[in-house]
């Protein structure tokens, strides 16, 4: 056992579980803001599917990683304007319309990759451009550290900014305190002059800003390929990190850290005698018990009877 | 309690929430010609060949009406959760699993004809049942959201199933010499017979409508049915109306699994006569699709799994004669409830209530279930 265990966790398992956790805390970071501002954003699957398509096709086309990028976060912003104008101004149901952005962005896809590249099931391609692994100064020669937190590609490094640029936005300015203040109450903003619906743009902007980002990682950084819905429910993952982090920053981070430790793991013993579909079937498990272990707890809500009687005892 | 409408109330009422879903199609078609346009063809023809494909002579008829099957059933899976507020997505997942445990009872139990169709069929609504409750008790028990569950349990029913056809159910026979992942065939006995000899459509097409009218009965003319919609319309005032809550969830629940579970199985037991790996091509999804195109009504579920599965069965003949690829079929079906869920054409169901969207602020939690219940 002890054997067992050495073999799993070394560093090179933990670093794969850095690179597993960008993709998730990246989208993660996006579904908090939404949430913050009030919103609920279930697209996040499907924004992140358009980063991932975006960013292979903005590198096959230009030999470049740096166009992918840029085209996997544009797909994903512009998909979601599409999906927060239905819900904002025309008040969609949110969870029925990102149910419909997510399947338009499967069929999409899967649709663009049969037009453009005549091709079913896969996209690879020597022209796609991965992104680089850049050394961190300093940290890459550390023992333990260096070999976990450096060597990554810049998606990684500029999600672990986009963590603290967050922390700092959401914790300590005005736009980040209206944004809260949206959340809330959005009724009381308003009367305090807060444009609430303006906020919630920027939050569906930002995060499918970020789910395309998510998506290049995915497609770029953690292989060099597009694949058929390749997302693979890791943007329900992060939908469940943002309940699991309590809607707090650093609390949304560590869920997605957990559940890129999950996939690291699965990676980790897929060379290992174990029926594949076990290994594979493990985020989710590992999702849906977390779910029941590490629960939010709500503050109870009056029961029917106790609201009966108070209601009795009020009536004269 | 509502008054009981007379049918041609029952009627009118179907009518008139029609409308937005018609239009959504007809543009969503529209959309499909630009992009068709888009990429050099020719609609008009494309969409002649899609025509052709699904309605051209009778084979083509009658495989939109194989393929219907199991997108109307898992539809109504999906029709009785919605109903009852519950967001429950887990139909792909519940369908493998039902599957599975139809063809095992199709070859494991040796009994005469009469009594191993229904027994398979039960069977394998049972274990659909049973998977989906998972998702139930994790609600109703530990407050967790049954949106976010029944998906990751779609996951892990693939898998499972892929597992269990792969290693210790893996037919390794001589009449399997590649070793394809699947099971032995089902027994003759358990084989679902035709409606018309000569006509390759099976009686699981006359269970898919049975299915469907005793749903529409239970939601709108039993009293628990009724209690189901209180729960789904909103649950607070149904709970202080005396209606339990956690009853009245786990049997949604149950239910909305063994409608998919006895989808799967209707695939094995008809079609397919074993369970093979990842057989289906996303009836779960395509269901889902159905049911939020049908506004979670019973008849509106068939009408809207009849045209998806006319849609899916003529674009493969599109993709056959035209260059237009068969994947336009996921671009205007995703379009189509797109279009439905954006309220662009004014539907009466899908605007969300000020209840709901106070509740919505709050994050996932249990309470967006009543943003559903009005699909």
């Amino acid at each position: 056992m002890i054997h067992l265990l050495s073999q799993v966790f070394d560093t090179q398992f933990l670093a794969s579980a850095v690179r597993m956790t960008t993709p998730i805390l990246l989208a993660a970071m996006g579904g908090l803001l939404c949430s913050l501002s009030g919103t609920l954003n279930v697209a996040l699957e499907g924004l992140m599917l358009m980063g991932a398509f975006g960013a292979v096709a903005g590198s096959f086309y230009t030999g470049s990683w740096l166009a992918g990028v840029g085209l996997a976060v544009l797909l994903g912003t512009l998909t979601s304007v599409l999906l927060s104008v239905t819900i904002i101004k025309y008040k969609a149901n949110e969870l029925v319309v990102g149910l419909a952005v997510n399947l338009a962005a499967l069929g999409a896809t899967t649709f663009m990759m049969r037009t453009l590249w005549q091709v079913k099931g896969s996209f690879i391609d020597p022209r796609i451009a991965p992104l680089p692994s850049w050394r961190l100064p300093l940290i890459h020669h550390a023992p333990v550290l260096g070999k976990v937190l450096s060597g990554h590609t810049p998606v990684v490094y500029a999600s672990w900014a986009v963590v603290l640029i967050i922390n700092y936005v959401i914790y300590h300015t005005a736009f980040g305190l209206r944004l809260r203040a949206t959340g809330e109450n959005a009724r009381a903003a308003e009367t305090l002059g807060v444009r609430t619906k303006k906020l919630q743009y920027v939050a569906f902007i930002l995060s499918g800003a970020l789910s395309g980002l998510a998506g290049a990682q995915l497609s770029l950084g953690l292989v060099t390929l597009f694949l058929i819905n390749m997302t693979a429910g890791r943007g329900f993952v992060a939908m469940v990190a943002v309940i699991l982090g309590q809607r707090l920053v650093a609390g949304v981070a560590g869920a997605s850290l957990l559940f890129g430790l999950a996939e690291g793991l699965t990676m980790r013993l897929q060379g290992l005698r174990i029926p594949p579909q076990f290994v594979l079937m493990l985020p989710y498990l590992i999702t849906i018990i977390t779910m029941v272990l590490l629960r939010p707890r709500h503050p109870r809500p009056v029961l029917p009877e106790e609201a009966r009687k108070a209601a009795l005892e009020e009536t004269p | 309690m509502r008054k009981v409408k007379s049918w041609k109330q029952v009627l009118a009422v179907q009518a008139a929430s029609m409308i937005s879903p018609v239009l959504a199609v007809l543009v969503s078609l529209l959309v499909g010609a630009l992009i068709i346009l888009a990429i050099g063809e020719d609609p008009v023809n494309a969409y002649y060949q899609m025509f052709r494909g699904a309605f051209g002579d009778v084979e083509t008829f009658v495989s939109v009406l194989q393929r219907q099957v199991p997108l109307l059933l898992t539809g109504l899976g999906y029709a009785v959760a919605f109903q009852s507020g519950l967001i429950q997505l887990g139909g792909e997942g519940q369908l493998y699993i039902g599957a599975f445990a139809a063809a095992l009872a199709g070859y494991l139990i040796p009994v005469p004809a009469w009594l191993h169709i229904p027994l398979a069929l039960l069977i394998g609504a049972l274990a659909g049942s049973l998977y989906s409750g998972i998702a139930g008790v994790l609600r109703t028990k530990y407050d967790v959201s049954e949106f976010l569950t029944t998906l990751m349990m779609t996951y892990i029913a693939s898998f499972l199933t892929s597992w269990l056809v792969m290693y210790p159910f893996r037919e390794r026979t001589a009449t399997n010499p590649g070793l394809a992942a699947q099971t032995m065939r089902i027994l003759d006995t358990a084989k679902l017979p035709r409606i018309w000899p000569g006509v390759d459509l099976h009686i699981g097409y006359l269970i898919g409508i049975a299915a469907a009218v005793l749903v529409w009965f239970f939601l709108f003319r039993t009293r628990t049915g009724y209690t189901f919609r209180m729960t789904g319309f909103n649950p607070y005032f149904a709970e202080y109306g005396g209606i339990n809550r956690t009853r009245t969830i786990m049997i949604a629940m149950l239910l909305s699994g063994a409608l998919s579970g006895l989808a799967g199985s209707i695939e094995v037991l008809g079609v397919h006569r074993r369970f093979v790996d990842q057989f289906s091509p996303g009836y779960g999804w395509d269901g889902l699709a159905a049911a939020i195109l049908g506004g979670s009504q019973p008849l509106g579920t068939f009408v809207a799994s009849f045209l998806f599965s006319a849609l899916k069965t003529g674009a493969l003949g599109m993709d056959r004669n035209t260059m237009v690829p068969f994947e336009l079929r996921n671009v205007v079906q995703a379009t189509i409830m797109f279009f439905v869920a954006a309220n662009i054409f004014g539907s009466i169901g899908f605007r969300r209530s000020k209840r709901s969207a106070k509740a919505e602020t709050k994050g996932v939690t249990k309470d967006d279930s009543s943003a559903v219940a009005s699909v």
